[in-house]
């Protein structure tokens, strides 16, 4: 049986904090590198819209809209169902679940699931396709992935006067908080 | 009326094209690129990945069903495929070292080939293999069939035979014809009324005219034949 929670949630690879996620997430701090909590763990919500250049050091789920770029390139990205990216992304681990228009670069690995739609081009060391996906561009699994300069929509923005700043991933959260609290 | 066994048939064929084709990847000193007109699949991903060459998706089917353009079962589409061609392939970055057709020119028809043709004139270098396969059955499933490639090169062909349509049955004259461009290297006989084809570009050749106002040259496998009699609503795969 799925648990709501199951289906609600976009799934992040197991951490080494999570219980039970390890027999080394019960070893003592002090001897285990520090495993992100879920402080470190970023969302921007589905009613959020960013414009611009997002980066950071900690895995994020993107449940609503981001035109420009995103670079975490030691964390991993989750596209929610809801999310709508229109950047290229570049990060450890990219899972996409929503729509991208974009190019993706991973180091590790790319999955696009089979609700995932995709129209880029995706550089990592190891694509998943799911069956059902959407998804037209092209797929290198052989090249190193590189992050990618910044996306062309995001370009004339930062040269005009009134161009969106740069927001880290500790802006988003505190956007967002501020929009559900007003 | 036609009549098959089975609702649903898939075989696996050990493909000699496909070995071809992955041959032909390995003697280049450089990054071969392969232009797949198909879906997305993990195994046809992971088949040329091994191989060590890149891969464009196009995803025609889905393109097609999106834009309300049927294959050659409705011929009067022919004139937006040209420009559906066009588009399609907008973002397809040539020149490709390998084209994947499948089996989709069984549902088109000449002018569309024509088209597809005319549009990847610009994406083929000299010696550009392009892959298909045809049926030479009177008969063939309504929709194309879902194609995926284990890791040795077998191709596993599964048709949904529900519905069936006439075959076009091309001939490698005519299929000449529709693609100036290209030469026949090789064609290998399958089992059960399929033949792979693998043809090479040699260079950019002008296309011949449609015969779209010309409405008797026109093919005509527009009407399926049914087991049930009821024309399926839609002609691609899902």
């Amino acid at each position: 049986m799925w648990k709501k929670s199951d289906s609600d949630e976009p799934t992040l690879p197991p951490k080494a904090s999570d219980p039970g996620a390890s027999p080394e997430s019960a070893m003592p701090m002090s001897r285990t590198p520090r495993a992100p909590s879920a402080a470190e763990l970023g969302t921007i919500g589905p009613s959020i819209t960013i414009r611009g250049e997002v980066t950071g050091n900690e895995d994020l789920i993107i449940r609503g809209r981001i035109e420009g770029t995103v670079t975490l390139p030691k964390n991993d990205v989750v596209l929610g169902e809801d999310g709508h990216v229109k950047a290229n992304i570049s990060a450890k681990k990219i899972t996409v679940e929503g729509t991208v228009q974009g190019d993706l670069a991973a180091d590790e690995l790319v999955t696009v699931k089979r609700a995932g739609s995709v129209q880029g081009n995706i550089s990592a060391a190891r694509v998943v396709l799911e069956d059902g996906c959407r998804f037209t561009g092209s797929i290198d699994m052989a090249a190193k992935a590189a992050p990618k300069p910044a996306a062309e929509p995001s370009q004339p923005a930062a040269k005009r006067p009134d161009a969106p700043r740069t927001a880290n991933v500790a802006d988003i959260k505190t956007v967002g908080e501020t929009k559900s609290a007003s | 009326m036609v009549t098959t066994q089975s609702a649903t048939g898939g075989r696996v064929f050990d493909s000699k094209a496909l070995h071809l084709l992955t041959e032909h990847i390995g003697r280049r000193s450089r990054r071969s690129h392969v232009l797949d007109l198909g879906p997305p699949r993990q195994s046809i991903l992971d088949f040329f990945a091994r191989a060590g060459a890149r891969l464009h998706i196009a995803d025609t089917p889905r393109y097609l069903r999106n834009h309300d353009i049927a294959f050659a079962a409705d011929c009067h589409h022919v004139p937006a495929s040209k420009f559906a061609f066009e588009e399609l392939l907008a973002d397809a970055e040539g020149p490709y070292q390998i084209v994947l057709a499948w089996d989709y020119f069984n549902y088109f028809n000449r002018d569309t080939i024509i088209c597809l043709m005319s549009r990847l004139n610009s994406l083929c270098s000299r010696g550009t293999l392009l892959y298909f396969i045809t049926i030479v059955e009177p008969h063939m499933p309504d929709v194309p069939a879902r194609i995926e490639l284990d890791a040795d090169g077998a191709l596993h062909y599964q048709t949904d035979r529900t519905y069936l349509r006439n075959s076009p049955r091309y001939a490698p004259k005519v299929l000449e014809n529709m693609m100036p461009s290209f030469r026949m290297q090789h064609m290998f006989l399958l089992q059960n009324g399929l033949q792979e084809h693998v043809y090479a570009f040699s260079r950019p050749k002008t296309p011949p005219r449609l015969n779209v106002l010309t409405e008797t040259s026109l093919l005509d496998f527009s009407t399926p034949v049914s087991r049930s009699g009821a024309r399926p609503t839609s002609p691609l795969p899902r």
